[in-house]
């Protein structure tokens, strides 16, 4: 059922809204992070540990681990574990952004995957971009920029509305071990504020599936009138161009911005993309430039600009939608690239 | 004129969750901060030791639902070239006669008498998933899914949804049973058959454009009831006797 593969090139974070905290989500040991179920330690307390516990609730919230105050926990109690990679000594790990997971196995053990919705957002917002790109006569002055995005990739067939994005389907990736995960402590450049996440590794390698037979095969039955068809019919090289105009974006900033390393990582990853395979953007910490299109703007702010005006505030004030930090690994790598590619 | 009805063939059918599968249910209760997209559940289930309360569950009607709209893409009408989602504007098929209506019914029409053919039992989990579910969801049947929207200008997350799903390997069991009539050619049966198949290659229940709901039907038996038989006999067949049931 899976046609497609993504190759992390740099850790990528897609959160699930949860942040696992030192009181009782997990237990440190050595450069091991044990994620424990809480249900199951309580049901194996004796009467004595859960009194214990009960006198000890005050103290917890100043940050203190249950495991150091009524017992460590036992080896079944563990859900998953994830190793600790992070050149900071003595490292205080007092929340972790939890990646998303599911069920991996009938055995019940935990998987980390990638939803389908990420990677669809991202195909989405390039074909966007390419289409605003080359015509920049879409822009409304009047509509921001959702709005000029459903008119944009919509289309009137029998009196109905039809998203095109619609018929475009991508399904969650394949669920993976989660001896993929690994934490990471994500830093913020020329800023000291650190945020401790699980991440799936670099170059990990995932199968997903997209369905874009059907995709092209109803666009084209509907005969449809859309002068933008051929661009979304060919995603993957508005994927390719997207992400070829935000590396480029990226290299100036960090070379701006004196960054070697990182400077030299984006020059390495233009060669990675291709418009057979390209480069995506996924998940948490890929900051505004690629979520946004900031590119537009900076290419011609006269008309791209009103796109990025606050509609609903009363004074028609500019967002300025460019950013001066990026949020990095300790080792000076970016996240959230992945190289999509077709399998045979 | 109603046919006579030959017999019905049941397809005892298993039904495999791939990816998280989301089916909506009552959105009645939603507090703020609380779960936006629920997953439909049955309130009592019976199993054979035990008795669960608010348990998943797929409706024989979504299943019946995604079946139909996917035919409708390649399935035409009679004495058109066109499949009939495009010959009929998007609107289900109402001619009377060509496959769909006859297993599905036709759509808002009072002119034909063709019986409904298909009908899709609402299926449930087995106990094996229950007990997984059990285990792995510390107590709960479904996982939350939480959703972030996206400023697209800030960047910034707006306020997330939540999304209740039914998690991978989850396995629902029930019957899709075909009624034959007199007349009724194996196409029909065909026709069910490949419907399967394109929603095997599509989704089940909400989301599927955001990639929720790939699954797996498994066909674990055949069963034909007679009805010109007295008494009634349910018998095991196998899918190359389907041909005989439906005659040449
Ligand atoms: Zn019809």
């Amino acid at each position: 059922m899976y046609n497609y593969r993504l190759k992390t090139l740099t850790p990528i974070h897609i959160g699930n809204g949860n942040k696992l905290s030192n009181n009782f989500d997990y237990f440190i040991k050595g450069t091991q992070i044990n994620v424990i179920s809480f249900d199951r330690y309580i049901s194996n307390l004796s009467e004595d540990e859960i009194s214990k516990l009960e006198s000890y609730i005050e103290t917890l919230e100043k940050g203190n681990s249950i495991f150091d105050l009524i017992r460590k926990p036992k080896y079944e109690e563990i859900k998953y574990s994830v190793i600790l990679n992070t050149q900071t000594p003595n490292p205080k790990v007092r929340e972790i952004a939890e990646h998303i997971k599911t069920v991996l196995n009938e055995k019940g053990e935990y998987g980390a995957y990638i939803p389908g919705s990420t990677v669809k957002g991202f195909i989405r917002l390039a074909i966007f971009y390419k289409i605003l790109k080359e015509n920049a006569d879409l822009v409304n002055c009047d509509e921001d920029i959702k709005r000029t995005e459903d008119r944009i990739l919509s289309v009137e067939l029998q009196k109905q509305t039809l998203k095109l994005m619609t018929y475009f389907k991508v399904a969650d990736s394949e669920p993976i071990s989660t001896k993929n995960l690994e934490v990471r402590n994500v830093i913020i450049t020329n800023n000291k504020i650190s945020e401790f996440a699980e991440v799936i590794k670099k170059d990990t390698e995932i199968k997903i599936s997209i369905e874009d037979k059907e995709f092209q095969e109803k666009l084209g039955k509907l005969g449809l009138k859309s002068k933008y068809l051929e661009t979304i019919k060919n995603w993957k090289e508005a994927c390719y161009e997207f992400s070829k105009s935000i590396i480029e974006y990226e290299k100036e900033f960090f070379k701006k911005k004196g960054l070697v390393k990182l400077q030299n990582f984006y020059k390495d990853l233009e060669d990675k993309n291709s418009p057979k395979a390209p480069l995506l953007r996924i998940g948490k910490y890929k900051g505004k430039i690629s979520q946004t299109l900031v590119l537009l703007y900076e290419a011609n702010k006269e008309k791209y600009g009103c796109l990025f005006e606050d509609k609903k505030g009363k004074n028609n004030k500019n967002i300025n939608p460019l950013t001066k930090t990026r949020r990095i690994t300790e080792d000076s790598l970016p996240l959230g690239w992945v190289k999509l590619e077709e399998l045979n | 004129m109603s046919k006579a009805l030959k017999g019905i063939i049941k397809i005892e059918c298993k039904i495999r969750v791939l990816t998280g599968l989301h089916i909506g249910g009552s959105k009645e209760n939603v507090e703020i901060g609380g779960i936006d997209n629920i997953v439909i559940k049955v309130p009592v289930l019976k199993l054979d030791e035990a008795i669960e309360r608010d348990v998943p569950y797929i409706p024989g009607s979504s299943i019946k639902g995604k079946m139909r709209a996917l035919l409708e893409w390649v399935e035409k009408p009679e004495g058109s070239m066109q499949v009939i989602a495009l010959e009929n504007k998007g609107e289900p098929c109402n001619c009377g006669r060509c496959r769909v209506c006859k297993l599905f019914g036709a759509h808002k029409n009072a002119k034909t008498e063709e019986p409904v053919r298909l009908r899709v039992e609402d299926f449930y989990p087995t106990e094996k998933t229950i007990d997984m579910w059990k285990k792995f969801l510390d107590g709960d049947f479904v996982e939350v899914k939480v959703e972030n929207t996206i400023d697209r200008i800030k960047g910034t997350a707006l306020h997330p949804r939540h999304q209740e799903r039914v998690i991978p390997f989850s396995e629902f069991t029930g019957f899709i049973k075909i009624r034959v009539h007199e007349g009724d050619r194996k196409e029909l049966f065909d026709t069910i058959i490949r419907g399967i198949q394109l929603l095997e290659d599509d989704y089940l229940g909400g989301s599927g454009s955001r990639g929720y709901g790939k699954v797996k039907f498994i066909k674990e038996k055949i069963l034909w009831t007679d009805y010109r038989k007295q008494p009634f006999e349910e018998k095991t067949v196998d899918e190359n006797e389907i041909a005989n049931i439906y005659g040449a």
